[in-house]
């Protein structure tokens, strides 16, 4: 590496500490400044310009790192940068959450997974729910687990009928159905992307 | 800050979003384009001008258009173009700038009088 692109590289490197950018908006950020600045140099080369007098241009229109770097960040958004930074963490607490929702599984938590459209957009077609087995009382607006046949199906609570132990709920493209009490597995408590 | 640049780094924001709106550009066309034009009165150091792209792609007037990559080198070109609400934000700053131009050539002509 010469000294022109050493330069450049550690130029690069003091703008993106500043910064201090999620993993993504840091590869794109350096990757868009990396090519804006290979493009002053291949001009000033083109036009015979000392490499000393090179390093002085770009400071001067760049401006200093540090305060480059915390201007991006600003306009990048800070906060929103720190709740990426956060959403990475989130898979990881996501997983903790996970085994021991189905380390409790047989007594009092159950995971299931939406496949379908049915409760869209209260519960969306791929995301897990969390179900708790021991409720004992429904509300109307309550999202339920409940079991039709060998199936585990999903609905919302619309009315109850606590006299006949009998719920009322709904389903996306289906009519408002009347399903037993016992046929219920439990109540989702979270839904988990 | 002075009071002419913080003047001229308003209207560079309207400048931008002309020039973007002309055909999809990077960054470093848009400062090239925009000194030219201007006759270097408007010379918007890459110091500012890449904080103000990002602004204006976080407040939703512009987008990335299209990427170019170069994997050997990790450098990327990418080609920014306005937003419809960049586009109406734009014809809002050239009336605004219209008026501006013509309540002040007005008044400082008068007071020659």
């Amino acid at each position: 590496m010469n000294s022109i692109e050493g330069y450049l590289k550690a130029y690069i490197d003091q703008i993106m500490e500043a910064a201090d950018l999620a993993p993504r908006d840091t590869r794109r950020v350096r990757a868009e400044l990396s090519d804006h600045l290979e493009e002053i140099v291949a001009i000033s080369r083109r036009n015979n310009i000392p490499e000393r007098e090179v390093m002085m241009m770009v400071e001067g229109e760049f401006g200093k790192p540090k305060e480059l770097g915390e201007a991006i960040a600003r306009a990048r958004g800070r906060f929103r940068t720190y709740l990426k930074k956060r959403a990475r963490r989130w898979p990881i607490e996501v997983a903790v959450a996970l085994v021991l929702a189905l380390g409790i599984k047989a007594f009092a938590m159950q995971t299931f997974r939406a496949t379908t459209d049915t409760l869209s957009p209260v519960v969306l077609k791929g995301n897990r729910v969390l179900v708790n087995k021991l409720t004992s009382r429904l509300q109307e607006n309550d999202v339920i687990v409940y079991r039709d046949g060998d199936y585990a199906k999903i609905g919302l609570v619309k009315d109850l009928n606590t006299s006949q132990d009998k719920v009322v709920i709904s389903r996306n493209g289906e009519d408002e159905k009347t399903i037993d009490t016992d046929m219920i597995t439990g109540r989702v408590v979270l839904q988990i992307r | 800050m002075n009071t002419k640049t913080q003047f001229l780094k308003g209207c560079a924001r309207t400048l931008v979003l002309k020039v973007i709106s002309e055909r999809p550009m990077y960054g470093y066309e848009i400062a090239a384009v925009l000194a030219k034009r201007s006759r270097n009165i408007f010379e918007l150091g890459q110091g500012t001008l890449y904080p103000m792209l990002y602004s204006l792609e976080k407040a939703g007037l512009i987008r990335v258009a299209r990427e170019i990559a170069y994997p050997d080198s990790g450098r990327k070109r990418l080609y920014y173009e306005l937003t419809p609400k960049g586009k109406e934000v734009l014809d809002e700053d050239v009336g605004t700038w219209l008026s501006v131009k013509r309540g002040m050539t007005l008044v400082l002509k008068g007071s020659h009088e």
